[in-house]
């Protein structure tokens, strides 16, 4: 058997598994992963030294220091309850400031737990003006996956297309959060229809709102000083890392680690709350796509792939936003990104760093928006669905569908118009 | 503890001749204060002293002659055979246990005693027919007597506790805690089986349900409206939407030592702990304190 055929099997079976959900996926990934290099499909040499992204697993591990710490904080359940009283507690425009706000925090902290810390006080929020909390978790859903779309360290897909395509914080901002922006906006509308008729509230409850004291919230004024402080500066420091020659995982990493010292933190304390199982996952795909690569794979599917687009940027850029809209909606998104990403990489060899550009957005926004067609799109979806059977207000797969797809399939369509645009 | 363990081999004499009591003493005594050493004429004294209130003899020909030594702090048994009687005030006697121990009263004494007596009734034939000393220590072996036993869990429990079912509503629950002044009851099926425990914090989750209790803080309510539902979701809420499952640890079988029961307690942290029979059905309920107190007064 060829190393290439082997390759193949092993990560096709990988594949599988991770799909299946029968067994934890980061240990899938990374017997997968080790698999490769045991039977010398790739050297240790090159796993560790060149396809392990360390890049991707330090920016994922600054940003996980960086929302432990600022979460604590209770900043956005005070922003969450700030806004709903700057928009006069009517319901449906609390709805629509909590579907903003969710966009906006996903796009700088991970989707999951931006929807931790926005679902519960939505929830509160929906009972005490005496309505069904459900339009508020479909929205937060759709916002956190179309929110983290819009910046780099939104959502681990760009993350890893950043750093294998050399993309920086400020081009995913010009790129990116234009349209981004748009779709924001008509979704706003489109919901004013959807549900502008659940949302009937009597006047002693919109005054319960009202009289919330979100003051109250912020307990811990010094550390939320220091957070915002430390936070704004990796922000500016995002902004400005390609001009600085740094990358954004050593931006955000060494200010979580500044946030970690003068927080007086305990190290022990801070790395109990890493999500090690996802970096582990992350180390295990990218040894396990390694693999892939290493045996001539992915060259010779890139080859396939330039024989039916033809070498057509246009033509490439449409299937790959498409493919992985659909793609993304059924399966993980992230091993499905790093799959393709040294797909895409292989067709810049042919077709030039600078030409591909679109295509690298494509697979963003493809990957990205498609998780909002299921309810097991995306990990967000899937906490926020736990959630709400957890407290009596169980999301079913087909009710979720009903705005998932829908939604999903508008804001991809938005997606294909603006590369058309823009790019062509 | 076991009978057999307390037992000597140099202290066991069989088939012994003397030709009265004092005799007896003179001999046993010298034995005793070899091994103790303690003074022999004050250990015959202080068995003598015992016998002025009048000799500690039984029927069948056994005695049971104690003597207590401020000095003393332990307790030993020796067993003398004759293989002819002696006569002690107009009784005729052939087996003695000679018990030694300090003047402080001492649980594991009064506990042996009684259990010689018991033996000795239980046994009397048997140790009459027995001829040799190995013979003597192997059939007390094989009685397998013990002296103490530690309480069982069933001795110390509150027989006395009510419980609701998995069908019974919040409200019924509540007012049953209120009528007997319990913070928790036990949970059982239609059969009377153990199932969990609910307490009052459990039924407070009603108004604090999982989303509410993943905030920060709640400082910034002056309303509640899970307050002002409290009452009606009370009366359509059942125990098994609100209990704690039974888990590993949180119950305890009739029969377990208290020794064990402590040992439970500490290293679970437990306020309460189900006692339940063999069909797993609810006996007792014990706390800490109860053990507690059990152990500082024995």
């Amino acid at each position: 058997m060829s190393s290439m055929t082997l390759a193949i099997i092993i990560f096709i079976l990988g594949y599988i598994l991770i799909a299946s959900e029968k067994l934890p996926k980061t240990f899938v990934a990374l017997l997968a992963g080790f698999f490769m290099i045991i039977l010398h499909i790739e050297s240790e040499e090159k796993a560790f030294s060149h396809h392990i992204d360390f890049n991707v697993i330090f920016l994922l591990m600054g940003m996980m220091f960086l929302v432990k710490v600022i979460q604590q904080t209770g900043l956005f359940e005070y922003l969450a309850i700030k806004l709903s009283k700057m928009v006069n507690a009517n319901p449906f425009k609390i709805m629509v400031v909590l579907f903003l706000l969710t966009a906006v925090v996903s796009a700088f902290l991970d989707n999951v737990t931006t929807v931790l810390l926005i679902s519960p006080i939505s929830i509160l929020i929906a009972n005490e003006m005496n309505i069904s909390p459900m339009p508020f978790l479909i929205t937060q859903i759709l916002g956190s996956n179309i929110g983290g779309t819009a910046t780099l360290i939104g959502d681990p897909p760009n993350i890893l297309i950043g750093s294998a395509a050399n993309l920086s914080f400020m081009d995913f901002l010009k790129n990116l959060t234009p349209v981004i922006l748009i779709q924001l906006g008509v979704l706003s509308i489109i919901f004013y229809f959807v549900f502008r008729k659940d949302m009937k509230v009597s006047n002693t409850d919109r005054a319960r709102i009202m009289s919330f004291n979100e003051k109250s919230m912020l307990r811990d004024k010094p550390l939320m000083i220091k957070s915002l402080l430390i936070f704004s500066l990796v922000i500016i420091g995002l902004l400005l890392h390609s001009v600085l020659h740094l990358e954004a995982s050593i931006v955000a990493f060494s200010g979580a680690i500044l946030l970690l010292v003068i927080s007086k933190i305990e190290p022990e304390e801070a790395f109990k709350d890493i999500e090690w199982t996802t970096l582990f996952f992350f180390i295990g795909l990218f040894i396990m796509v390694g693999g892939l690569i290493e045996s001539g794979a992915i060259k010779r599917l890139s080859e396939e792939v330039i024989k039916i687009t033809g070498g057509d940027i246009k033509k490439t850029s449409t299937i790959i936003l498409w493919f992985s809209g659909i793609a993304s909606g059924l399966i993980d998104n992230i091993p499905y990104v790093a799959t393709i990403i040294p797909l895409i990489k292989e067709l810049a060899i042919t077709m030039g760093d600078k030409a591909i550009l679109p295509i690298w957005w494509a697979l963003s926004l493809g990957a990205c928006l498609g998780g909002n067609l299921t309810i097991i799109g995306a990990s967000a979806n899937v906490v926020v669905a736990g959630i709400a059977k957890k407290n009596g207000y169980p999301i079913t797969f087909w009710e979720f569908l009903k705005y998932g797809v829908p939604l999903s399939l508008l804001t991809i369509l938005i997606s294909y118009l603006y590369i058309l645009i823009v790019y062509f | 503890m076991k009978f057999s363990n307390l037992l000597v081999d140099d202290l066991i004499f069989i088939n012994q001749q003397f030709t009265d009591i004092d005799e007896l003493y003179q001999y046993i005594t010298k034995k005793l204060s070899q091994i103790i050493k303690i003074d022999q004429q004050k250990i015959k004294n202080a068995i003598k002293e015992r016998d002025k209130l009048g000799f500690p003899g039984f029927d069948y020909g056994f005695a049971i002659p104690h003597g207590r030594l401020p000095e003393y702090n332990d307790l030993l048994i020796a067993i003398v055979k004759l293989s002819k009687p002696i006569t002690v005030n107009e009784k005729t006697y052939d087996f003695f246990f000679i018990i030694i121990t300090n003047t402080q009263g001492s649980n594991i004494y009064l506990k042996t005693l009684s259990t010689i007596v018991s033996f000795i009734k239980n046994y009397n034939k048997e140790l009459k027919s027995i001829s040799e000393k190995n013979e003597l220590i192997e059939f007390i072996k094989s009685k397998d007597v013990k002296i103490t036993e530690p309480l069982k869990v069933s001795e110390i429990m509150d027989k006395n506790f009510d419980s609701v079912r998995l069908d019974s509503s919040i409200s019924e629950t509540l007012d049953i805690m209120k009528k007997h002044n319990k913070d928790f009851l036990p949970v059982v099926d239609n059969d009377g089986k153990y199932k969990g425990k609910i307490s009052v914090i459990d039924i407070l989750k009603l108004a604090y349900p999982p989303y509410v209790l993943s905030m920060t803080n709640l400082s910034f309510l002056s309303d509640y409206r899970a307050y002002e539902d409290f009452e009606k979701k009370e009366a359509t809420t059942k125990v098994k939407d609100l209990y704690v499952e039974s888990s590993k640890g949180d119950i305890i079988f009739e029969d377990t030592s208290i020794i064990e029961l402590g040992f439970i307690i500490v290293k679970n942290n437990l306020r309460k702990v189900f006692v339940v029979n063999k069909e797993n059905k609810i006996v007792g309920v014990v706390d800490p304190k109860t053990l507690l107190d059990t152990i500082l007064r024995t």
